[in-house]
């Protein structure tokens, strides 16, 4: 077969030849066909590549590449979509239509990057966890109890003292804070053991403000914390804002076996008996044992009074990590 | 044996309260422990009482309030 004869440019009065209108017209426009069939009858002998056809039946657009008829139906060079295994791509195809999808399974699934182009699934952590890094990667998880927990809480009503027992030996330090502390008469004082005990094992040094004047008040081998300067006040029976016992106490390392233990703290109230009403409390303390402490006792030292909390106080204990 | 003084426990593992009349041994102790609160309160008196003898004394001597306080504080 002869082949096309390319683009020729005609001139006025040229008369055409029968190779001319085959080979540089008619092989070279796109010729009409009801099917593939009729067009195979009609070019047989003849089809040569390049040429085009239109088939009605399919209503597609082809062309001879010199082998076979090949559609121009989709003449974009895209050939496929492909999604690779870490690509966080789904739905990938080399033919028909891709429907590409985020490669995560599961409600609450995160997608991370693991490197150049791949990333990785992460499927959602449990409840109150966080998310964090482990290994150089995210990963959920649970969040360390922080600084402080909440050991217990106690609201005393016309209580003659009360014992935090059974103390968890996990936490570094204690921290107890009271506040609104009252008592039902001003004969009475509370002061605090450890582990209930009452040997001679509390040596307190306590500087307090009483008015305008600055006191010392040691206390070695007490039987409780500060006989002088009850830690939960003494006569504290008015009720006057300001005039209530409130404070904290620290107490350092408490579960360590090999040491005495340490505590510190600071306490307020007003006597009201005494000369010098408001006292403000500031103290240090050794408890000469060396047991772990699992039970801090507030105790009646002196009187029949109670101790009552006004309004939003309460005694509240913290395990510090 | 009741004494009709309580004591309330609270148990920080299980959160279990428990209120309880003070036993003998506690009782004891309570005995003591107003004999050491009395002793202790007895003891910051005099000391007060001791401070406030030498501050008139010294007001006699004709020391003025400020100059009595930068002595004893």
């Amino acid at each position: 077969m002869t082949a096309n004869a390319g683009y020729h440019l005609f001139n006025t009065g040229d008369v055409l030849t029968a190779a001319q209108v085959q080979y540089n017209l008619q092989n070279q426009t796109i010729m009409y066909f009801a099917t593939s069939a009729a067009r195979t009858a009609a070019l047989s002998g003849v089809v040569v590549e390049g040429m085009f056809s239109y088939l009605a039946d399919t209503n597609s657009t082809e062309y001879y590449d010199g082998a076979a008829w090949q559609s121009i139906a989709n003449p974009g060079d895209i050939t496929g979509i492909t999604t690779g295994g870490t690509s966080g791509l789904t739905g990938g195809v080399t033919s028909g239509t891709a429907d590409l999808k985020l490669a995560v399974t599961t409600n609450g699934d995160l997608l991370y990057g693991t490197g150049s182009g791949t990333v990785a699934r992460l499927g959602i952590g449990s409840s109150a966890q966080v998310l964090s890094v482990s290994g150089g990667i995210p990963a959920w998880s649970t969040p360390s109890s922080g600084g402080m927990t909440l050991i217990s809480t106690v609201v005393p009503s016309a209580s003659t003292g009360f014992s935090f027992s059974s103390i968890s030996g996990s936490y570094k330090h204690l921290l107890m804070t009271w506040d609104g502390i009252l008592h039902s008469n001003n004969s009475t004082a509370f002061d605090v053991r450890l582990n209930a005990n009452s040997g001679a094992n509390y040596n307190s040094m306590v500087y307090y403000g009483a008015n305008t004047t600055l006191t010392q008040a040691n206390a070695g081998g007490a039987s409780s914390y500060n006989p002088t300067v009850p830690v939960f006040g003494k006569n504290v029976a008015n009720a006057g804002f300001n005039n209530t016992n409130s404070g904290y106490l620290w107490l350092y390392d408490y579960a360590n076996t090999s040491y005495a233990k340490q505590c510190s703290g600071a306490w307020m109230f007003y006597d009201s008996s005494g000369a010098a009403h408001t006292q403000i409390w500031n103290s240090q303390m050794t408890f000469d044992i060396l047991t772990a402490i699992s039970s801090i006792d507030i105790t009646r030292l002196s009187g029949t009074g109670t101790m009552t909390i006004t309004t939003n106080g309460s005694v509240k204990l913290w395990g510090m990590a | 044996m009741g004494y009709g003084v309580m004591k309330t426990i609270i148990n920080c593992e299980t959160g279990e309260v428990i209120e309880r009349e003070l036993t003998a041994a506690e009782i004891k102790q309570q005995a003591a422990d107003e004999k050491e609160y009395a002793k202790a309160q007895k003891v910051e008196a005099d000391k007060l009482a001791a401070k406030q003898s030498a501050e008139a004394k010294l007001a006699a001597l004709g020391l003025t309030e400020e100059e009595v306080a930068s002595i004893l504080g």
